[in-house]
């Protein structure tokens, strides 16, 4: 292969593409596929689901971080192909990552499940693919189930994407059928890269993750020149310069290479110690030839949702700061500060891209970590505009500065599209009135809805997901842009647990709702919280005005009815049980609160 | 009472594992069978006392307790050569106190004058209820007509009976309760034991419970209503409380468990009884295998029944004791406490405690208020933590 690519090459045989899919519309399983039918992996070696990578990615059937596999394929022309997969992730958190790499390939495969038809989240990928001007394959998989039904499929995508889908392929990614297909379909359809080998290095950073034994590793696309072992390179934006260590492509393991043309995707290494070294989008050039313009479309990946992370107990604060700069490590986007709360003592306020990777990062602190937490309510960014002129942005309603001294409050709104069979529609649309929405557009292709609402992210960072899904008995899917900062009545919501405000447990919500969402977390809290020795009165406040209250009746009845020879033992177990659970509990004051009443105060089904 | 100063008090008790039927909600070591070898139990009980005997060679007996299952189902010869055999290897103090637990059915009460003979002096019935739907409930296998009855023969015979009752029963209000309670101190026995009803999990009750199939079970708040109830009512009609769920006429408190919460040895012997013992100013747990057949076999081929054996350190001595002795309306002698578990006792706790009406402290005793007796559990945390 060095041979090979020692010659000026011609890349009439690369074809770069990547999939575009709904989660569990099949697009791992078809990439498992690619590889068998290629024997890039043979059938013996492929663990289900090759490229998701990480256990929760696995788990959770979503994939977090890009992965790439080179696939060679002799075509029934005869001829042999590279064909460079860029598996994306695919999830509204992750979009900017996606337009990087759709931005580092040419074409795309549209996979719909001719079953279900198509998804919110598919609808927001595919325009990204659009974006970058891919040629898009249209594939119908899961043909084999009794509920497929592709015709109805192929005018919906017609309809509501607005591409020709009569070329669409009908496949089973699980039984394999129709899989060859689309190889012959990716080679014919799809267009080789262009790009000059004899113009000055233009590569584009698509991504980047942290490797133990190398340091960090790059995934690069090639779109002038080219990039070998040894180069000095330069990074256009962050101004970084480097030696490159080792350079290759992955099949899907890392293999070496002694350099890597223009059209090709691959990686490099180059002492780089850091993942935040290395900015996603970025351009990569030689340091002594750099090109003359920078690919455009880079944009530092800015957090959108922030929340506490505590450990539960107060000890464990230097594990979960070590584990913490460990994610951060390999996740740039991904941001964290020392925060201390009164109820909860040490802790982190950590941004994140969306609701998603929050969880992921949760699971991940607990799983890989064994770490205990306590994770306080997710908020936004809010933009607090002073009357002596200026602007403070507000990561957690604690900081709001006195409300005499506040001229607004701007919060930020998004665009969210919903997909759903028609019969929710009703359902959906209270659901996103309630929560603050305006409506944009509601039309109907055929039993299916798509709605778009303008909507305060505040009103969606928590619970909407959950409650999208429980309103529609799991059938609508739902994706959002971010809109921007607009004004409006925004209060911050205090809640007093035996007289005292507990700042963790602090939000900031619309005027009207205040007294609602004051009531509904008191009584919420009264469930959470057990009956201790005395009463405990709960209060929602806005200022110094409470708006609601509930008290938790003191304990009446504790005591164990028998007690004799063998009991005593056991006894006694039981009272180090309940010290072990309490140890599950903050004190504060002189209340204690279960970890989880933190995060679930705000359970609340207000719609 | 001056052989109390003098002579320190040692129980055994004796578990007899087999009951006609099991009750949903119990949760003792107990077995149905109807193939019983009695010689063979016997000769069993008897090998364990001689056992023990070798290495327990002080004390005097003071009480001794036949639990269960249902002793009253032992041949009442099994008893008499298992009291001969104490007597023989320990003696016995002055006065001892020797229960059997019965059911209250006409079969039984026929035996209750055997056993007088045999040398038991009280006798212990498992009344549970006076209403015949929960009963029923209960699981139990009398009736409210021939249980009144029974205690009528039994006092007859002994003179000394204690009843069981249980509250919180399913579909139980606190009124219907309270009028139960006045009819159960009308049968003026010398002693009370009135248990809530604990729903333990490893009982068909439990795994009910556990799947919400167990209806009507009251709420915390009519549970203490219920419970202050008791205490009020034993209180009015002579019955002094002397422990959460014990009430006596005077002079009828009950020894044998006066040892344990008192917190003095007791030997437990036959299938999945427990015991501590001190030997050499070493304390230990002991524990018993629970399988009757298995128990037998390690007796006749070992010479015990007897588990491994646990130290009881310091500390957990001194948890213990407060555990066990603050259940008592006496309450915990802190001298007692600081010299078994080595420590002082938390006065900030106490002092926080007193203050907020929950312990009170007389003559060097700490005791439980009736409000802190109401949430003892969340006492003794506080003071153990």
């Amino acid at each position: 292969m060095n041979s090979k690519l020692t010659t000026p090459p011609n890349n009439s045989h690369i074809r770069n593409f990547s999939i575009v899919a709904h989660i569990d519309h099949g697009k791992s399983t078809l990439a498992d596929r690619l590889m068998e039918f290629t024997r890039t992996v043979s059938k013996r070696d492929l663990k289900e689901q090759m490229l998701d990578s990480m256990d929760i990615e696995r788990e959770r059937g979503i994939t977090i971080k890009a992965n790439t596999v080179r696939l060679e394929y002799k075509a029934k022309d005869q001829k042999s192909y590279i064909l460079n997969l860029i598996d994306t992730p695919g999830h509204v958190d992750f979009s900017y990552e996606v337009s990087r790499s759709m931005k580092s390939v040419e074409g795309s495969l549209l996979v719909v499940d001719a079953s279900q038809g198509v998804e919110a989240q598919t609808l927001a990928n595919v325009y990204q693919a659009l974006d970058a001007d891919h040629e898009i394959v249209p594939v119908l998989n899961k043909i084999d189930l009794p509920a497929a039904d592709s015709d109805r499929v192929r005018q919906q995508i017609e309809e509501v994407i607005g591409i020709d889908a009569d070329g669409a392929i009908e496949i089973s990614a699980k039984t394999g059928k129709g899989v060859m297909d689309v190889l012959e379909a990716i080679v014919h359809q799809l267009p080789p890269p262009e790009g000059d080998l004899n113009a000055p290095l233009k590569a584009l950073l698509v991504d980047s993750w942290y490797n133990p034994f190398l340091g960090v590793v790059v995934l690069v696309r090639i779109f002038d020149g080219c990039l070998a072992k040894g180069d000095r390179i330069k990074m256009i934006s962050s101004e970084a310069t480097y030696q490159v260590d080792r350079i290759g492509v992955f099949k899907p393991e890392m293999e070496d290479t002694s350099q890597l043309n223009s059209g090709e995707i691959g990686y490099f290494t180059a002492s780089i110690k850091r993942v935040s070294d290395t900015i996603v989008g970025d351009t990569i050039t030689h340091q002594k030839q750099p090109c003359k313009e920078a690919i455009e479309g880079m944009k530092p990946s800015q957090p959108v949702v922030y929340c506490g992370l505590y450990p539960m107990e107060a000890g464990e604060f230097n594990a979960l700061k070590d584990a913490i700069e460990k994610i951060s490590l390999n996740d740039s986007s991904f941001t964290s500060e020392t925060e201390a709360s009164t109820a909860l003592g040490f802790g982190f306020r950590c941004g994140f891209l969306g609701l998603l990777h929050l969880e992921v990062i949760r699971e991940r602190l607990e799983r890989e970590y064994s770490l205990d937490l306590i994770v306080t309510a997710p908020s936004v960014i809010y933009h607090v505009y002073l009357k002596k002129g200026g602007m403070v942005e507000i990561y957690n309603p604690v900081d709001l500065p006195d409300p005499t001294d506040i001229d607004r409050i701007e919060e930020p709104r998004i665009m969210a599209t919903i997909l759903s069979p028609d019969q929710f529609v009703g359902e959906i649309l209270s659901l996103c009135h309630a929560r603050r929405g305006i409506q944009h557009e509601l039309s109907f292709v055929e039993k299916r809805a798509m709605i778009r609402f303008d909507l305060p992210l505040n009103e969606v960072v928590f619970d909407f997901h959950d409650r999208l899904k429980s309103v529609s008995r799991g059938y609508a899917s739902f994706d959002y842009t971010i809109l921007g900062y607009s004004a409006d009545n925004l209060v911050k919501l205090q809640i007093l647990v035996n007289s005292e405000p507990v700042d963790a447990l602090a939000i900031m919500v619309h005027r009207t709702n205040c007294e609602t969402r004051g009531r509904l977390m008191c009584e919420k809290l009264k469930e959470l919280i057990p009956r201790h020795l005395f009463k405990i009165p709960i209060q929602a406040a806005i200022g110094g005005k409470v708006v609601a209250r509930e008290t938790i009746a003191a304990l009446r009845k504790d005591v164990t009815a028998k007690c004799y020879g063998g009991d005593i033992t056991r006894k006694k177990k039981l009272l180090e049980k309940q010290k072990a659970g309490k140890k599950k509990m903050r004190q504060f004051g002189r209340v204690d609160i279960p970890q989880q009443a933190f995060i679930n105060a705000l359970k609340v089904n207000t719609d | 009472m001056p052989d109390q100063q003098t002579i320190e008090p040692f129980g055994i008790y004796i578990h007899w594992p087999f009951c006609e039927s099991l009750c949903p909600y119990c949760d003792f070591n107990t077995y149905c069978s109807n193939q019983i070898d009695h010689e063979q139990w016997c000769e069993a009980y008897l090998r364990q006392l001689d056992h023990s005997a070798k290495e327990l060679t002080v004390s005097q007996c003071t009480s001794v307790y036949f639990g269960g299952g249902t002793p009253s189902l032992m041949e009442s010869r099994t008893v008499g050569k298992i009291l001969d055999r104490i007597s023989l290897l320990w003696g016995f103090s002055g006065q001892p106190e020797i229960t059997l637990e019965a059911n209250p059915t006409t079969v039984e009460q026929g035996r209750f004058l055997c056993f007088r003979s045999e040398g038991v002096n009280r006798l212990s019935l498992g009344l549970q209820a006076l209403k015949d739907s929960d009963l029923k409930a209960l699981g139990r296998k009398h009736g409210v007509k021939e249980a009144i009855k029974a205690y009528e023969t039994a006092d007859r015979v002994f003179n000394n009976v204690s009843l069981d009752f249980m509250f919180g029963r399913q579909f139980q209000s606190a009124e219907s309760w309270i009028g139960e309670l006045q009819e159960i101190v009308e049968l003026n026995p010398n002693h009370l034991s009135i248990y809530q009803l604990t729903i333990e999990p490893n009982t068909p009750f439990g795994k009910r419970h556990a799947a919400n199939r167990l209806e009507g079970i009251p709420d915390e708040d009519t549970l203490a209503d219920m419970y202050l109830a008791t205490m009020e009512i034993c209180e009015r009609n002579g019955f002094k409380q002397y422990e959460v769920s014990n009430y006596s006429k005077p002079g009828h408190k009950g020894k044998h468990n006066l040892v344990y919460w008192e917190y003095h040895d007791f030997l437990g012997i036959g299938p999945g009884a427990h015991g501590r013992i001190s030997i050499d100013n070493q304390y230990f747990r002991t524990n018993t295998i629970l399988n009757p057949e298995s128990w037998l076999d390690g007796i006749f081929k070992l010479g015990t029944g007897e588990n491994q054996r646990e130290l009881i350190n310091q500390k957990e001595r001194g948890s213990e004791y407060l555990l066990t002795s603050l259940r008592l309306n006496d309450g915990m002698s802190i001298d007692r406490f600081e010299q078994i578990s080595g420590n002082k006792l938390d006065r900030n706790a106490i002092s926080e405690l007193v203050q907020d009406n929950w312990v009170g402290i007389t003559d060097g005793q700490l005791q439980v208020t009736t409000n802190g007796r109401m949430v003892l559990n969340q006492i003794i945390s506080k003071l153990l933590s």
